[in-house]
Parts: structure tokens; sequence; C-alpha cells
């Protein structure tokens, strides 16, 4: 059993002309120390999928369909307080734009305190401080800064304060929205390594999301694709990725266009590929393939749902044209 | 040098600033006093120079100008002709009045205001929201004098039971000083209403619309994904930054409150700053209006300096920085 299983969740957003379904029927699990990757083209819904695992949603959104179900609990179904106890004590997030996500009036060494002192009521004042200290300095933050303002960091460490805070709690399941968009290329990577072991030495289970495919092709055991508020590609990353030499990578079109648009992190591509056409309107109806006004690949079958096909070792896309795209 | 020793370096030297405009005010612009008042009363002339004298309006400018100076260092603000009294001791008086009424004023005015400011704001787009907001303006446009002078009406006339004049009771008796702070408090209560009506309003206003502003932060999103209660995530996060803007917008007020207590004590005859203005403008009492002057521009610029102060103290970003 999955620490997570989402089925079939739909979250829709009024709009001026009807509902805008960011998320639209989605199947997506998280196993218990799985490092899971989502990725896709930026208002392809990541967040907005991301946000309704802990009821985090923007006021206007509505879950319209489907179950987040989270040991054993749906999280769909419950009620503030319920969700109150779930919240950072078990689902801790490190918020996209994470550069105004910390308080700019309180020390950062009481913002990690907080949620130690509302979740963990038993622990006691001094037990609450040697572990806030200890998670600075696990995140290679002094312990003698706890008493510094926000502002007093640069953007680096402000997100590794927020990944201190987000572990404040031994949460079951941390997810990450771009924890490293708006760093540099040299702090992306001390970022990501942190992570990573923060979550292999804890236990914990991450989801990472990030548009960019490379990050993820480094860090996380699965990924999986988004597209129009769908879910188009999924697998083991070695095999999404094609590092394991026998498995052929990325099955669908749009992934594959995908990793030829970004540069590696590490060793600099010469050429990007931009992805022709332009992301589909989510305000208007959709139906059959989401992707195939932009595919190279696209027949009339396209204008039929695909569904997500098994394409061996848990390796999943959607697409009618797998055949063709393998060789592409 | 420590910021704190610099701002109170600039305080000293707009305080300067104030006393050398003010003086100047007074002495270049409205004429000469002493001629208005030798028309009036019929004067010889050696009683007019003596009166120049009195005045300290003889010598040149800048002589009268530096004893002018000397003479405020000593607290020695002149000699009040229409009340017969020193300046220093009818300034004394009627600050400690208006303090009062400000005071309390004041209080209820924070308190209310960001109370029912911090309701609205925490209820964005709902009813509550729109309802508070919409009797704030109606509130806020509402004139001082006139709010005043209904209330006047209102209790003095119609309803009665509460005082509509001044601070005591006359010829009262008290048997104690309960009684005597008791008295005063119940002439406090129209000209405290009158006052807080529409300042509550305006801080509401400023609460509210700051604490919007703030509750679409990232760091709202931060409180509320960390679990905590509706309360902590709107006091503790929200409110202690939408402070700040409150904070500033208040200082920008201070002077709007002086103008509102001056109509407050011309209506209902509360002796203080306002009514000594007032009736010093009547008498054209310049040593009592010139000093009503400087010591309003003084209050205004103390609570500036308290409210850069607290702002200081709240802000962590701009305590550092400066
Ligand atoms: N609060 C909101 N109100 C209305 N539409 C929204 C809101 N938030 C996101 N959307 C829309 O939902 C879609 C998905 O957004 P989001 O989940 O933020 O995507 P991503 O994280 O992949 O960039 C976008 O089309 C966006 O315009
Ligand atoms: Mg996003």
């Amino acid at each position: 059993m999955s620490l997570l299983e989402i089925r079939g969740l739909t979250v829709a957003y009024p709009g001026k002309h009807g509902d805008v379904l960011a998320v639209d029927g989605v199947d997506f699990s998280i196993g218990k120390g799985e490092f899971v990757g989502l990725a896709g083209e930026s208002g392809c819904g990541k967040t907005t999928m991301a946000m309704a695992i802990p009821n985090l949603l923007p006021r206007n959104a509505r879950i319209t369909a489907g179950s987040v179900v989270f040991d054993g609990a749906d999280l769909t179904t419950m009620d503030e307080d319920g969700l109150r106890t779930v919240r950072w004590n078990e689902i801790s997030v490190v918020f996209q734009g994470a550069l105004n996500a910390l308080n700019p009036v309180h020390t950062v060494g009481s913002q990690i305190l907080e949620p130690i002192r509302v979740h963990d009521r038993g622990t006691s004042e001094a037990e609450a401080r040697s572990r806030m200290e200890e998670l600075l300095e696990a995140v290679g933050i002094p312990a003698g800064r706890a008493g510094d303002f926000p502002h007093q960091f640069s953007g680096g460490m402000r997100q590794r304060v927020m990944i201190a805070m987000a572990l404040a709690c031994r949460p079951q399941l941390v997810i990450a929205d771009e924890p490293i968009t708006a760093l540099d290329v040299m702090t992306q990577a001390q970022i990501l390594d942190l992570l990573r072991s923060l979550c292999d030495r804890y236990g914990l289970s991450m989801l990472l999301i990030s548009h960019d495919l490379s990050v993820l092709a480094q860090t996380c055991d699965r990924v999986a694709v988004m597209y129009a508020g769908r879910i188009v590609e999924t697998g083991p990353a070695g095999r999404v990725f094609g590092s394991d030499e026998h498995h052929g990578g990325a099955r669908h079109p749009y992934t594959q266009r995908l990793l030829r648009a970004y540069p590696n992190i590490r060793r600099e591509r010469v050429f990007i590929e931009g992805i022709p056409g332009y992301p589909p309107d989510l305000t208007q109806p959709q139906s059959g393939c989401r992707f195939r006004a932009r595919c190279d690949l696209a027949i009339d079958k396209c204008a039929e749902e695909p569904t997500l096909v098994d394409v061996g070792g848990d390796h999943r896309a959607a697409c009618w044209r797998l055949d063709q795209a393998v060789t592409s | 040098m420590p910021p704190l020793l610099r701002r109170i370096l600039v305080l000293l030297v707009s305080l300067f600033a104030i006393v050398t405009f003010n003086f100047f005010l007074f002495h270049v612009i409205p004429g000469d006093p002493i001629r208005l008042i030798a028309r009036t009363q019929k004067l010889a002339p050696d009683q007019v120079e003596k009166l120049r004298q009195s005045f300290g309006l003889d010598g040149s400018l800048i002589e009268q100008y530096f004893r002018y100076l000397s003479n405020l260092l000593h607290g020695d603000l002149g000699y009040s002709f229409s009340l017969k009294e020193p300046v220093s001791d009818v300034i004394g008086r009627a600050l400690l009045n208006t303090l009062i009424l400000l005071t309390v004023s004041t209080i209820i005015v924070v308190v209310v205001g960001i109370m029912i400011g911090v309701f609205a704001g925490s209820r964005h787009g709902k009813k509550a929201d729109s309802a508070t907001v919409v009797t704030s303006l109606i509130f806020w446009s509402l004139p001082t004098f006139w709010v005043g002078m209904l209330l006047v009406f209102t209790f003095g006339v119609w309803i009665g039971g509460l005082p509509i004049s001044g601070i005591t009771t006359p010829n009262a008796v008290y048997h104690s000083g309960i009684d005597y702070v008791m008295d005063v408090a119940r002439h406090l209560i129209l000209p405290t209403i009158t006052l807080a009506i529409v300042d509550i309003a305006f801080f509401i206003i400023i609460t509210r619309t700051s604490l919007v502003d703030v509750m679409g932060e990232d760091y709202m999103l931060t409180a509320r994904g960390k679990g905590l209660t509706r309360r902590t995530m709107v006091w503790k996060h929200g409110f202690r930054n939408a402070l700040l803007p409150v904070l500033t917008a208040s200082v920008l007020y201070i002077s709007a409150l002086v103008a509102g207590a001056i109509q407050v004590e011309v209506v209902f005859s509360w002796p203080g700053m306002g009514l000594l203005t007032y009736n010093s403008v009547l008498a054209r009492d310049y040593p009592v209006l010139e000093a009503c002057f400087l010591v309003t521009a003084i209050v205004v610029l103390a609570a500036n300096f308290g409210a850069d102060l607290v702002y200081r103290r709240l802000d962590p970003r701009v305590a550092v920085n400066t």
C-alpha cells in the first residue's frame, strides 16, 4: 500500500468561459520513502495538483472529483480540524516562490520552532530548541543564526531554512514545489543534493516539482510528466530518461520534446530546442490527446482520449503513436 | 553614528526650524500687534513703548529673535493680554486637557479600529467584510464638526443626560477624588465619541486593506500549510505584518487628528489647546497664539518621532538597514 494514493483527482478554477480544469482526472501515487518527480511546462497544473494533497488550494479552487488517500484517510473529505493535524506534521511543503515564504517579522528560529510547538505538544522548550538547532545545522546553517531575520539571508540560505522548517515535525511526505527555480545554478545543485540526502537520512517520501526534467533525472526514483492537467507519462526515472541503456527512454512525444528543450544542469547543452506551438488554453474544452496540436506524429486517432499504457517495467505513457515515438 | 542618536539629532534640528519659522511667522507677517492694541485702547506713546518692551517687541528683529530663544529656554512664553496670565500657565492647563482627550480617544480608536479592521480583513470578500467597509466609508466621510453638533443636539436638547460642554460641572462640590474623576469622565464621553467615530472608520479601512494585502503573501500560505489555527495565522503572521502600513498611515493622520481635536474642543467647549487657539484668534492674543502653534507643532513632531521608534521595533528590516 502506498503512502499516498490519488485517484481521478479533478480540480477546477472558475474562469470567464466556464471552469478551468487545472487537474483533470489524475491518478498518482507515492510509496513510502519514494522520491517522485513531477514535470511539465508552467501552467500545466503541477502546483494545483500538489496543493490539492494537503488541501492548501486557493480559495477559488474546487476539488470536483476524485480522492487523495494519505495513510489510509481521504484528505479531500477531511474537515479543517483534521487537516490541521495532517499539515506539516505528516505532509509539509517547500513552497514555490519560497523567497517570500518566510515571514519577514519573525526570526528564522522561531519560524522553525512554531510547527514543533503546534504539533508536538509533548516536546519541552529545551528539546524543541535543540531540535531546531540540529535542523539548521543539518541544512548547513550555523545554529547561531537562529535569531536572525529572513532578510539577513541569501536566497539559497532562505531555501535551506525552508527545508529545515519542512522537516521540523518529521513528516512522512515533503512536497517541494520548484524549490530551486529562483536560485543560481551552483546553489540549485547544492539544494537538490541536500533534499535528496535529507530524505534518505530521515526516510521521508518526497514529491519534487520542476519544469526542468534534467533536475528530476538526477534526483528522483520515479517521475511523472504532466501536460494540460493530465499525466501523459510516468515511470522509473532511469527508464523515462533513458539512462538505463536497454529501455529506450521517454516514450511520449511530449516528454521527448521536453527532454530536448532543457539544457542539462551539469553538462550545458549547446542547442536548446523549444517546443513549437503554445501550451493549450485550459479555458477551452479539451478532447482527445491535448498535445496533438503541437505533435509531429499526430493522426486522426489522436482526437480520441489516449489512456496510460504500460510499456514495460512500470513505465506507462498515454499516446496512440507509441510505436512511432520510440524512434523519433 | 548610532541610528537613534542620528534620529534625535534630526528631531532637534526640526524643532529648531519650527521655533524659528514660528517666530518669524508671528513677527514678520501679521503687522504690529502693539499698534493694534494701542489703537483700540488709545494709549500714550510712552505707554506703547512700555507695552512693546513687555511683549519683547522692542529692538531689531534679530535681537528679538535671540531674546525669544533665550526666554523659551527659560520656559517663558510671554504674557497673555486677554487672559492676564503668563502664557506658559495657560498653555500648561490647556495642553493637559487636550492630552486627556487625545489619549482616551486614540486608545479607543486604535483598539476598536484594529479589532474591526482585522475582523473584516480576515473575511475578505465575504458579506461581513463588505458591510464593514461600506459602513466605515460612510462614517469616515462625516465631518467631525457636524457629528459633534449632532451629538450636542441629541444629548443636550433632545435626550439629555450627558454633559455637552466643558470638562467639569460648573460649581460642583466634590466629596472625593473619585467624584472628580467621574465628573471629568462623564464630560469626556461625547467629545471622545465625536473624535473617535471618524478616526475609527479610518483605522478600520487602513487595517483591513493592509491585512487583505498581507493575507495574499506567500508566507501566509506557509502559515496555513503549517497547520496553524486561523487565529494564529491572522494575528501572529498576518496582523504583525499588516501593522506596518497601518503605522505609516497613522503618522500621516496625526495632523488630521489635531485638526479634529480643535473642532471637537470648540463644539464641546473643552478647555484644551484647540479651544485656546480658537479663542486666541478671536481675541487677537498673539503671544498665546504663537505658543499654541509652537506646542501643536512640537506635539505632532513628537508623535511622529514616537511612531518612527515603534516602526523600527516592529520591522526588523528597517531596524537593521538604518
Ligand atoms: N488561483 C487561481 N485562479 C484561477 N486559475 C488558476 C489559479 N491558480 C492557477 N490557475 C490556473 O490553473 C492552471 C494550472 O496552474 P498551476 O497549477 O499553477 O500550474 P504549474 O504549477 O504547473 O505552473 C493554469 O492555467 C493557471 O492559470
Ligand atoms: Mg507551479
